[in-house]
């Protein structure tokens, strides 16, 4: 059964071998691949790691049917081609497929990736900030502990540090706080 | 201008680019490193220093990708693929049995599209360039007004490039140029533009501006 179906196969991309099959099999295996190698690593931040490997995995969404669309516009659009004896438009068809394909690669891919990921990447920038607030409520005590003990022994730095507890973490520059992975 | 256009889409020699995995993928890979760095260059909303830095970036990456490719997928998976057939398609002993490897067949395949005449004339003319073809298939190349094309071997060969592709540019590329980009980009004195760290820093996610456009 499988070796039958990988014989035919086999005959079928012998026949014809159209530039489709390669780009859409390598998309098909960096969509699943990308995103599961970037959320292996471990050197990057968690909220990093799910941005890169969204997008990743978006890209590769919007890429497989922008190939096989191209191509097959191209193909359309290279068989109303007149005067051409019918091997030669079948040529025609085959090699305007891959034209599309490149087109697509260059040009369609990227702007449609771009337009795809821009809302996402806007409602993931937002997320963080959102964050950094809340982890600075989670970390106030220690917070608190770390400043007191290591380094707000002015004065002046005292008052600072009310102003970052009752204005809030996030209207205080980074600066200030001398802890917090929030920062 | 539609008769250039004809010309040009009935092209042989573009024909045999577009139906040969390995030469689709190389051309590709090869447009999109010249491309995709002038299209980064050409923006205008990025400053310069960025714009060098992303071009510079998916320049080396898409080098690395073409460089793991040609040298490790083509060899491997093409003569890999035609061997695993050999072996695992008994019935088509006939067609494998014909070549001693992937590269015979390929020069038989590219000899066969031609007409007779054409065919006797470059097999005589590249004597040495066809010296490791059997003399058996030089007799069908020469005797024979259609000669067998062996889809099969074709197929083969090409789902065996297909993989390649996959596995190389999916799987061991994105590696390969994890440990290769980055200290090529410090050796040629590249660092990462300031204003993106400090956008990442803050945000806690990657840089906008360092374009990944890999599809």
């Amino acid at each position: 059964m499988k070796a039958s179906f990988i014989k035919n196969l086999c005959e079928k991309l012998g026949e014809s071998n159209k530039a489709t099959y390669a780009v859409v099999a390598i998309a098909t295996a960096k969509g699943i691949f990308r995103p599961i190698f970037t959320m292996a690593d471990k050197h990057e931040e968690k909220e990093t790691k799910k941005y890169a490997a969204i997008r990743e995995g978006l890209t590769e969404v919007v890429a497989i049917p922008t190939y096989i669309g191209v191509g097959k516009l191209a193909e359309v659009v290279a068989g109303k081609l007149k005067g051409l004896s019918p091997e030669k438009l079948e040529v025609a068809k085959h090699n305007a497929n891959f034209i599309g394909v490149c087109v697509a690669a260059l040009f369609v891919i990227p702007a449609l990736a771009s337009i795809v990921t821009k809302p996402f990447s806007k409602k993931v920038q937002n997320k963080p900030v959102q964050e950094q607030k809340l982890d600075i409520k989670e970390h106030e005590v220690p917070e608190v502990v770390a400043i007191t003990d290591s380094s707000l022994k002015k004065p002046d730095d005292v008052k600072q540090y009310h102003q970052v507890v009752t204005k809030g973490y996030a209207q205080v520059k980074p600066e200030m706080a001398k802890v917090g992975a929030a920062w | 201008m539609v008769g250039m256009i004809a010309n040009f889409l009935t092209n042989p020699g573009l024909a045999n680019i577009a139906q040969s995995t390995t030469s689709a993928v190389t051309l590709e890979t090869t447009m999109k490193a010249v491309g995709r760095p002038s299209f980064i260059l050409a923006d205008k909303k990025l400053d310069k220093q960025t714009k060098h830095y992303a071009a510079t970036k998916e320049f080396l990456y898409q080098i690395t990708c073409l460089g793991v490719y040609m040298a490790l997928v083509i060899p491997v998976f093409k003569n890999g693929a035609f061997a695993l057939a050999k072996k695992c398609f008994k019935d088509e002993k006939a067609a494998f049995g014909l070549f001693k490897n992937a590269k015979e067949y390929l020069t038989y395949q590219k000899l066969a599209k031609m007409s007779k005449a054409d065919r006797i004339t470059e097999i005589d003319k590249h004597a040495k360039r066809y010296r490791k073809l059997s003399e058996n298939l030089k007799n069908i190349l020469k005797t024979q007004d259609k000669p067998e094309k062996h889809s099969i071997v074709k197929g083969a060969i090409e789902l065996g490039n297909i993989v390649g592709c996959v596995v190389g540019l999916a799987i061991v590329s994105p590696q390969v140029s994890h440990m290769v980009v980055h200290p090529a980009m410090e050796l040629l004195g590249f660092k990462k533009p300031e204003q993106n760290i400090k956008a990442s820093e803050h945000n806690n996610l990657p840089d906008e501006n360092n374009l990944d456009l890999d599809a």
